[in-house]
């Protein structure tokens, strides 16, 4: 199952399967000449989070509302630096410790353009973005809980730099 | 009538994916709000402004939002996705 929003410059997709980077890095800078950085970030499951025994996640979102979500983000950023390639990729259902969860690329002339706009799009993907964490551990699962720092993390884009 | 979705710990809590509301439209999303308090009375937490987000129409909407009774509505915790 793979929902995907694919046009010349921007490619979102929410997909059961997993992803290559490598895919994605010849996505963000194909024929680009104008390119002068490509700046990717791939979340992982990682072993130790709310409990230290996690063996894997349970990823659901909210069909429809998910994608627009992610195109919303995707234009705000556009709005904010001068962007030419998004590549956003987010996995759902059963995951396991070391699989990758989510990756976002941009690409640009000038390297600030594209660090910013990644982080940009990393914080308000994980706070706007319907998405729900399910932590499977050795000793049961649990609904992960909302972080105060994600929210702080977003703050920051809403105060001038 | 309101059709009401729901998402992640709170469709699990309720074993339900929605909830077909006798509400009177149009309402608000306060309105939903405190009649899912009251039909789901032992799930009150859940509902609590602090905790369950609403969307209408696919769009995150506070608590003034107008909703007609052909609106798609859902309840969702707090997003924890990246």
């Amino acid at each position: 199952m793979s929902n995907k929003t694919t046009t010349e410059n921007i490619k979102i997709s929410v997909q059961k399967s997993d992803f290559s980077i490598e895919k994605e890095n010849l996505f963000l800078s194909k024929q680009a000449p104008e390119t002068g950085a490509v700046v990717t970030f791939t979340g992982r499951v990682r072993e130790f989070s709310e409990q230290p025994d996690v063996t894997g996640l349970f990823l659901e979102h909210y069909p429809g509302m998910t994608e627009k979500s992610l195109k919303r983000i995707i234009e705000q950023a556009q709005q904010r630096w001068d962007i030419q390639r998004i590549s956003v990729i987010h996995r759902i259902g059963s995951l396991a410790v070391e699989d990758q969860i989510v990756f976002v690329g941009v690409s640009s002339a000038h390297r600030e353009a594209a660090f910013e706009a990644a982080r940009y799009i990393m914080d308000y993907l994980k706070t706007e973005a319907p998405f729900w964490k399910k932590e499977i551990t050795r000793s049961g699962e649990h609904w992960v809980e909302a972080r105060e720092k994600d929210q702080a993390a977003r703050a920051r884009w809403s105060t001038p730099d | 009538m309101i059709r009401v979705y729901f998402f992640a710990k709170i469709k699990e809590q309720l074993s339900l994916d929605f909830f077909d509301l006798d509400i009177k439209t149009p309402c608000t999303v306060f309105d939903i709000r405190k009649s899912l308090i009251s039909e789901f009375n032992t799930y009150e937490k859940l509902f609590s402004i602090d905790y369950a987000i609403c969307a209408v129409n696919q769009e995150l909407s506070d608590e003034k939002k107008c909703v007609e009774s052909n609106d798609e509505v859902a309840f969702f915790p707090p997003v924890t996705g990246g």
